[in-house]
């Protein structure tokens, strides 16, 4: 009988239906058949099979074009047609009803134990070397699993936790195929001429030591498969430009700062654009030189896009993912999971703003979205999301993990680099309830700053609190703007009470990336109070070796 | 545990000066104008400065490089030109610099050089070299003076030196430019060859993982410093090379290894000779999957060749580099020891960094002027059994007042005594059949059960400090027990280890088959390329130990291609 039953799983695993008909590549064969062998015959004695895995193979086409004051950095791409390959593979033990998912024994990054990769400038494989590949990881991943799955069961028992929810309610399987075009190689020496040019801009200004600009055309394709059933191939191609600056104050202190330029493409038009943006950025710079240093302030200041949106990631967005704790053998409670679960349709915001998630947008203005992400990591087909209208909490991310007994995923789970397959968001978009512009927005901040009797208020810039740049002071009596120093915004301490002292939202709308979290477009947002602290500041000697003529 | 020579690791080759190349005047070349209009003008400055910058150097490294990697059925290829500059400052005085080891308090994390990538002085505009040039030079010149501070507090507060030689003594002023063509070689050829090797692993039980690559780095280096030295020097290395591997159930960790170190494509091997000797390697790796496992125990044995290139390197090479002499944390096993026996009256060792090839073989430890800019010399480190030097670099200790061209670094490290081709010469030599007699002599002598051959070695490391035993341990890949009625059989899992004057103090017999390991050595001024040259000897006693497993078991499935050529495709 046991004979039978064994034989009859492995039959049960090897009959994965899939969502959709399968892509006709050596991707999807070398994934369909490693999975389908190990889902029929990988077993450790005296540990449970695995019962869902995925694999997500990624090919990386890239090109990257560098230079600093005018002069082009070597080359640093490969005219490698096959591009780089990384694989992601997944692996469970147990069942849906108790798995060794949501539990971490260790104080690091759970992932480890859940996922394998292997590193980008891994030879590029056929079906071979493919499937190879993922047979070494699969191995890896079922063994982690195996143990995670043991662990977790002796922590339930020791812990006297007894769950009345499954650890897995599945949903149907997504499906989402999209041809993968070929990557276009763009017209390398008319990349390099024009960043060649755009670095040179940094040689006008004297007190400039250095100003770089990388510029990188990508495109990331994605190959998706899991032991449910779901389905997807798909790519994101996208440009950007980097320009970093360093530059010596009077004072002799050294200053940096950097911004991305996010392009649609590389056009001579994008490029155009990407040059204006960086020498909007040199005016920044030209500003911050020599500015004075700011001293203390609490009272109003408007947020331009990029410090906006890491106000309110810092302020509402951490606390909406990760909805579900974890069990932790070395702590009692999961501080990475969200605040905001059990406050569904509490008012927590002001209702000058509404949050979506949109893991199925694309683009935005052209310029694309890194979370795009049509099915989520597993495999579920991605729902947009109204996260906070109203100014109350609506929706969720939601996994197959259940929070309660009627749970249904809303297809969010992502693993995240830090977080294991949790509940997460993807690009959210900050939409103001009335359109204003930016020349209203500061016209509303002078007036609040009016209303309070002070002589200025602030508008940050940037994403760094400490940043060089990011500060501007506008003066009541005739709205006239300077760049100050040397004040410190502490962007993390931002919390949910700080969305209900919204003043107004507004403005041109712009993208933030950070490398962890979600991709958020927003407008600026203006705030009724926000404390600048002085920051320490050093002068340093001047250089005794006088700066060379260029 | 600080230094290895570790052929797994390597990718590079060797430069061997038989390539289209001309002379250039170094007071002409763009580069190294840039690079002394640049040291001219900062040196107006830092030599007044309150403590003087006395001393600085300018190294540019501009290098191709192009590599091919094939793992089962792909295949990676990429061509790049990567440059670096490197700044490094010395303030004080050659009598105490800012370069002085620190007593008691940590080193690792002190700073002499700045290295920054991506410049290039060959651009129309070069103003991004010459700003980083100054930019590096003045945070440079600035940390050694902070750093000067620091020593000439710790040399007042810390226990007194036993050897108070100088920190640093300015190298002489040398001119010399040469310059080479780059090298192109046929890398489709070499795709398909590569390809065919990693075809013959599949379908193999017992091969678990195999890569195959080629990898060409060639190029120049520049130096300048405020002595006015002005070097261009080539380099090109080239390198062929497999590794299969094995993880067996109790995580015994099994490879094996083969490279092909050239400078032209006619120095590849043929086609039918590489598939042969990738036939070999396999047949090797499932001798070593079925052998039994080495036991500790002491028994005479052979030191094959390169295996004994690998032992000179890490036993006696380390423990004779000059500036350890004088670091009081450190063993000194042979400072003292000029003029005395360290090993067996009929061994001579030197270190002969200017020999490019050796038997027809590059020698990728082969190079003119050393990291300091100091023509290379060779060195007798062992002369007749008798210890005759050291190998020295611009850090003067007691005896040893100058540099024989021994200071080597990797970009961006301060460099310290390194070797280059070191060389074990015996003046009484046999046939290495003859060898094998002697062996098996022995092994009846002693009463053994067996002695052993160690064919082959991957690398090892030694300890060098006082704090830590003053050990070895190297790692054998493949290793034989000799039987008194001759059979061989492989064992596995052996690792020799000793200490250095008990070991090399046990040889009492070689062989005239003197042959070549080339590697990447890693120490404290990084990893720098190195050669190795000796013949077979005889140990009277060798220690064995059980080498250390993975952890991880083999694979719970069976290869996909054991399923089949390409599994179920």
């Amino acid at each position: 009988m046991k004979r039978f039953l064994i034989g009859l799983i492995g039959l049960c695993y090897a009959g994965v239906s899939w969502a959709g008909p399968l892509p006709d590549n050596m991707y999807f064969r070398a994934m369909h058949d490693e999975m389908q062998r190990s889902l029929a015959n990988l077993h450790l004695k005296d540990h449970p099979r695995p019962y869902y895995m995925y694999y997500l193979v990624r090919e990386v086409h890239s090109v990257v074009v560098k230079a600093n004051m005018g002069t082009l950095a070597p080359a640093l791409y490969d005219e490698n047609e096959l591009g780089s390959l990384s694989a992601e593979v997944f692996v469970s033990v147990g069942s849906d009803k108790q798995d060794g998912l949501g539990f971490s024994d260790v104080q690091r990054n759970s992932w480890e134990y859940l996922s394998t990769q292997i590193p980008y400038g891994f030879p590029s494989p056929g079906y071979d070397g493919l499937r190879q590949t993922l047979w070494q990881l699969t191995d890896k991943a079922y063994l982690q699993a195996a143990d995670l799955y043991k662990k977790k069961k002796v922590y339930k028992q020791k812990k006297n936790i007894h769950d009345t929810l499954p650890d897995v309610v599945p949903e149907k399987p997504g499906y989402f195929v999209e041809p993968i075009p070929p990557f276009a190689w763009p017209d390398i020496a008319q990349l390099q001429k024009q960043v060649r040019e755009i670095s040179a801009l940094g040689k006008t200004q004297p007190f400039v030591e250095s100003f770089d600009v990388e510029l990188e055309v990508r495109q990331q394709d994605f190959y998706y498969l899991n032991s449910r059933g779901a389905v997807a191939q798909y790519t994101k191609p996208h440009a950007r430009a980097e320009v970093s600056v360093v530059f010596r104050q009077p004072d002799g202190k050294t200053a940096k700062s950097s911004t991305v330029i996010w392009l649609k493409d590389v056009s001579a038009a994008q490029l155009d654009y990407a040059r204006n943006k960086a020498q909007d950025f040199l005016n920044r710079v030209r500003q911050a030189y020599g500015a004075p240093s700011a001293t203390a302030y609490i009272g109003p200041v408007l947020l331009k896009p990029q410090a906006a949106a890491r106000m309110i990631k810092q302020a509402v967005l951490n606390d909406l993912e990760n909805s579900k704790p974890w069990l932790l053998s070395y702590a009692d409670d999961d501080d990475e999971a969200g605040k905001l679960y059990k406050k569904q349709h509490v008012r927590v915001s002001t209702d000058l703003l509404t949050l979506y998630d949109r893991p199925l947008a694309r683009q935005f203005e052209g310029i694309t979205l890194l979370k795009f992400a049509p099915l989520d990591k597993e495999g579920v087909a991605a729902q947009n999301l109204t996260l906070i209208q109203n100014g109350r909490v609506q929706d969720f991310p939601l996994t197959q993990r259940p929070l309660t007994k009627n749970h249904h995923s809303n297809g969010h789970a992502y693993l995240d680099t830090v977080n294991g397959p949790r509940e997460g968001l993807t690009n959210v978009f900050v939409e103001p309830k009335e359109q204003l512009t930016d020349e209203q927005m500061e016209e509303k901040l002078l007036a609040r700053c009016r209303e309070l009797g002070l002589e200025y208020g602030y508008i940050l810039y940037g994403a760094d609190p400490s940043g060089d740049l990011g500060l501007e002071r506008i003066y009541t009596s005739d709205g006239r703007k300077e760049t100050v120093l040397n004040l410190k915004w502490d962007g993390n301490f931002f919390t949910q009470r700080d969305l209900r002292g919204v003043l107004a939202v507004g403005g041109e709308r712009q993208l933030s990336y950070n490398w962890r979290g979600p991709v958020v477009v927003t407008p600026s947002v203006l705030m009724e109070e926000v404390e600048l602290v002085p920051q320490e500041h050093k002068a340093h000697r001047q250089p005794f070796i006088p700066k060379p003529k260029m | 545990m600080k230094k290895s020579i570790v052929l797994g690791w390597i990718l590079l080759g060797i430069f061997c000066p038989v390539f289209s190349q001309s002379t250039c005047r170094a007071q002409e070349d763009p580069v190294l104008h840039l690079m002394a209009a640049e040291l001219k003008r900062s040196n107006k400055t830092l030599k007044k400065l309150n403590p003087p910058v006395y001393y600085l150097s300018y190294t540019y490294e501009d290098k191709y490089g192009q590599r091919i990697d094939v793992a089962q059925d792909g295949a990676d290829a990429y061509a790049r030109r990567n440059t670096a500059l490197t700044v490094l400052a010395r303030a004080g005085s050659p009598k105490l610099d800012n370069t002085r080891p620190l007593k008691g308090e940590a080193n690792y994390d002190r700073a002499f050089t700045k290295t920054v990538r991506g410049v290039d002085p060959l651009a129309a505009d070069p103003s991004a070299f010459t700003l980083a040039l100054w930019r590096s030079t003045q945070q440079m010149a600035e940390a050694a003076q902070e750093e000067f501070s620091r020593v000439k507090t710790n040399s007042q507060t810390a226990a007194a030196r036993q050897d108070t030689s100088d920190d640093f003594v300015i190298p002489p002023v040398a001119r010399y430019c040469r310059q080479q063509e780059l090298k192109t070689f046929n890398t489709e050829k070499i795709r398909q060859l590569l390809l065919k090797g990693s075809e013959l692993t599949r379908g193999q039980p017992f091969v678990q993982d195999s890569s195959f690559s080629f990898n060409m780095e060639q190029g120049h280096r520049y130096f300048a410093d405020s002595s006015g030295t002005r070097l261009k020097t080539p380099f090109l290395f080239v390198r062929l090379g497999y590794e299969i591997s094995n993880r067996l159930a109790d995580g015994t960790q099994l490879e094996r290894v083969n490279y092909y170190d050239v400078t032209d494509e006619n120095q590849l091997p043929s086609e039918e000779q590489f598939l042969a000797d990738v036939r070999q390697s396999i047949s090797e790796l499932n001798a070593l999957s079925n052998a039994p496992e080495a036991d500790p125990v002491t028994a005479p044995a052979i030191l094959k060749n390169r295996a004994m290139a690998v032992f000179v390197h890490e036993v006696l090479g380390h423990r004779v580099e000059g500036h350890r002499q004088k670091l009081d944390s450190f063993g000194k096993t042979f400072t003292s020891k000029i003029g005395q026996l360290v090993t067996a009256p009929f061994v001579t060792i030197i270190d002969d960094a200017t020999l490019s090839s050796f038997n027809g073989q590059p020698l990728r430890g082969f190079y003119e002027y050393d990291d300091e800019g100091v023509k290379v010399r060779p060195v007798t480190l062992v002369e007749n059994g008798l210890l005759r030097g050291f190998l020295m670099s611009s850090s003067p200790i007691e005896g040893f007042k100058t540099s024989n061209g021994h200071g080597r670094a990797s970009l961006g490290n301060l460099p310290v005594a390194r070797m280059g081709v070191t060389r074990l010469i015996a003046s009484q030599a046999v046939p290495y059949d003859e060898l094998e007699k002697q062996l098996l002599a022995e092994v009846r002598a002693q009463h053994k059960p067996y002695g052993y051959i160690i064919e082959d070695l991957s690398g090892g490391f030694t300890m060098t400090d006082t704090d830590m035993p003053q050990v070895f341990k190297l790692e054998p890949k493949l290793v034989y027990r000799l039987y008194p009625d001759g059979r061989k059989e492989a064992v596995r899992g052996a690792d020799m280890v000793g200490t250095p004057l008990v070991s090399f103090g046990q040889i009492i017999a070689a062989a005239n088959d003197d042959a070549v390991f080339n590697g990447s050595c890693g120490a404290e001024s990084g990893w720098v390329p190195v050669s190795a040259i000796a013949p077979s000897v005889l140990l009277k006693s060798l220690e064995i130990e059980k080498t250390a497993k993975s952890e991880q078991k083999p694979p719970i499935l069976p290869s996909p291609y054991s399923l089949g050529k390409g599994g179920s495709k």
